[in-house]
């Protein structure tokens, strides 16, 4: 059982130009016991700051953290009791991996049988018991991420904390060994926290995702959460791929335009809920998926008032589905439609905008209109 | 004065340019950055060891013969292969290890990472000395850094590490050492530092920082955070608009807007190298 609280952290670097300049700003995070978390954000939003300041290994300006209600603040990396995985991983160049492993074991005065169980557990587990003999030179750059997982899972700490473990491998080989650690949490269960930049590995491997950007929190939830439920521009522009087309527009009795000529009839629900919070005759941003324009017939004839007449100007086929890069006048979005539906740029193609999956957030505090 | 001090207590007191080791009739002290010998004869035990107190040196640092040489405390030369005509100094700095085993375990995992390693010691029970042949093969600093955690982890310190330039060994070398201590003193919580990383904001925070002009421009830059941001950017993206958009997670129109607005506010343009740079040091 192990439970981590996080309460209104903040961060400030010594060397900080401003007085009001923090890393990461009123982090607030109740991680619950065997949970597979994920920080996620653009380079620099303070995901690492955060996982340091878990690990012990860089201070905490201002808050709290708990580990199973503990204070932890002042307790040192080594009595944390934290296993960390890091973006780039070293090896002892001289020692064998099964040294490798055992070698933070021996330190800490380990039994000699216990640490021999260990080391071929984890290696049984991440399939390197061939290896153990081997140098790290003689492994490839998938065994050697395997040895350092290893090094974690030997520790048989309650709390792994992984550093964007995957980055520096191909991509190939980031596909794989994300399945791997996902099986490796479905095995030992234990609490994880995964930071990564990359919007697709937090969606696929989170129990719960931590949208971050500036050091400041933007969303906690789940993946279908984050996706369905963006609460501002933010998150609804960094999940999902390609990303969410935006068009800044005026809504006005159940019609959106905007400048450059583009008008959208807004189903009733959404509309009256636009004029409650008092939007009408205002600017917004209209947020639209490009899963949510579609160009089948069927979907047109249903909801004419959402039809556009769009011309493409670049297209890709990708298998099953095709992309469409395409404007109306001056107004850009994709489009990703079935690959029955694909044109050619220059064409002229009817899309509909399923304003029922459409997102209208505040032009001035981005905050999603609900 | 100290040094004025100790010439009037003790009549066989001089100040030196440079020590004579040698001579064992005397003792050699480093006293507020001046060298001063003084006659054994003159000397009990007990004052002995309070001039060691006095003296810059810390009194339980090694005797090795290279921290000896890189210190001026001698002027030989360390005895080395013909072949090595260069030499890297890396400074570490760490958490104090539970015991002198402990320590020693420590420095051999981390000097096993180099191949061609001459000497490496602890010179206090927090700083030591790596010193590598120029033939080493060139490290950056991720892999340094992935070095340092694999050690920090297992031993459970926080390390820093600075990492000297190739010098030719001969006696010019204390001097240039002299000068990588205190950059590496300077060093604010980095893991891995350098000379290229250092010297710039060193040589910047030594003279220019305190001057008026500075700090005034510096607050300007600095009154807004998506400035920094910017700058930082920018600069390690060596100037490209569209890797720093990316990195920003804006729009190129949005960073080209930023930029604008900067250079309306300040009256400094960050396309320009010049300009850029500048912005960049007075974040240092
Ligand atoms: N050691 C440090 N000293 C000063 N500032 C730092 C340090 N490490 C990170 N920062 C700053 O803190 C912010 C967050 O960095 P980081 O946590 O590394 O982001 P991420 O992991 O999300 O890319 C950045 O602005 C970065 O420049
Ligand atoms: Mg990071």
């Amino acid at each position: 059982m192990v439970e981590i609280d996080l309460n209104h952290i903040y961060k400030k670097y010594a060397n900080a130009e401003e007085e009001n300049s923090y890393a990461v700003s009123d982090f607030d995070l109740h991680i619950k016991n065997k949970e597979f978390i994920v920080f996620v954000g653009p380079s620099g939003c303070g995901k690492s700051t955060t996982l340091r300041m878990i690990a012990g290994l860089e201070t905490i300006t201002e808050g709290e953290l708990k580990i199973d209600d503990e204070l932890m603040n002042d307790v040192v990396p080594k009595d944390r009791n934290i296993a960390m995985v890091f973006q780039n991983y070293a090896l002892y160049p001289h020692m064998s991996v099964f040294k490798n492993m055992a070698f933070g074991l021996k330190l800490r005065k380990y039994e000699k049988d216990d640490i021999e169980k260990r080391v071929k557990y984890a290696a049984d587990i991440l399939g390197l018991t061939e290896y153990l003999d081997r140098k790290p030179a003689a492994l490839s750059g998938g065994q050697r991420q395997r040895v350092a997982l290893g090094r974690a899972i030997v520790r048989d700490a309650p709390i792994f904390l992984m550093d964007e473990p995957l980055s520096n491998l191909d991509a190939k080989l980031r596909v794989s060994m994300r399945a791997e650690i996902a099986r490796l949490h479905q095995r030992l269960h234990t609490t994880t926290i995964y930071v990564t930049h990359d919007q697709t590995e937090a969606m696929t491997m989170a129990d719960r995702i931590v949208v971050m950007s500036m050091g400041e929190v933007q969303q906690i939830g789940t993946p279908q959460e984050v996706y369905v439920t963006p609460r501002n521009k933010f998150v609804a522009g960094f999940i999902g791929s390609p990303s969410m087309n935006f068009i800044d527009v005026t809504y006005k009795d159940g019609v959106i335009t905007d400048a450059e000529g583009l008008k959208i009839a807004v189903p009733e629900g959404r509309a009256k809920i636009l004029e409650k919070q008092g939007y009408n005759g205002k600017q917004m941003t209209l947020g639209i998926r490009p899963e949510d324009i579609h160009a089948e017939e069927a979907f047109s004839e249903t909801w004419p008032n959402s039809v556009v007449e769009a011309e493409v100007v670049v297209s890709e086929l990708l298998g099953a589905t095709s992309m469409l890069y395409s404007k109306v006048d001056g107004t850009e979005f994709v489009a990703i439609v079935d690959a029955r539906d694909y044109h050619k740029p220059g064409e002229k193609v009817k899309l509909s905008f399923d304003i029922n999956k459409a997102h209208f957030f505040d032009i001035e505090t981005t905050l999603a209109i609900r | 004065m100290v040094i004025d001090q100790l010439l009037k207590m003790y009549p066989s007191a001089k100040v030196i340019s440079v020590p004579n080791w040698k001579d064992k009739t005397i003792v050699n002290y480093r006293i507020v950055d001046q060298w001063i010998s003084i006659e054994k004869n003159e000397l009990d035990s007990q004052q002995i060891e309070l001039l060691e107190l006095l003296s810059d040196h810390n009194e339980d640092e090694t005797t090795n013969h290279w921290w000896q040489f890189l210190n001026l405390r001698s002027s030989n030369i360390p005895l080395v292969s013909k072949k090595i005509v260069k030499i890297k100094v890396i400074q570490f700095h760490t958490t104090k290890l539970e015991s002198r085993d402990l320590a020693q375990q420590w420095i051999r995992a981390f000097s096993s990472f180099f191949n061609k390693v001459i000497d490496t010691f602890w010179v206090t029970s927090e700083y030591g000395i790596l010193i590598l042949s120029d033939s080493e093969i060139a490290l950056d600093n991720t892999e340094l850094i992935s070095m340092i955690q694999l050690v920090d982890e297992d031993f459970g310190t926080k390390t820093e590490a600075y990492v000297g330039q190739s010098w030719n060994l001969n006696e010019e070398l204390p001097e240039i050492f002299e000068l990588e201590k205190c950059i590496f003193e300077q060093n604010d919580g980095d893991a891995v530092s350098n000379l290229s990383s250092d010297v710039i904001s060193f040589m910047f925070n030594q003279k220019l920082a305190s001057e008026k002009l500075f700090i005034v421009l510096k607050n300007t830059i600095t009154s807004n955070s998506e400035y920094i941001a910017m700058i930082r950017s920018l600069y390690s993206n060596q100037n490209n608009i569209a890797k720093t958009a990316k990195d920003l997670y804006v729009h190129r129109n949005t960073l080209l807007y930023r930029i604008d607005k900067f250079n309306r506010e300040t009256g400094l343009n960050l396309k320009s190298m010049d300009d850029l740079v500048l912005c960049h040091l007075l974040l240092c």
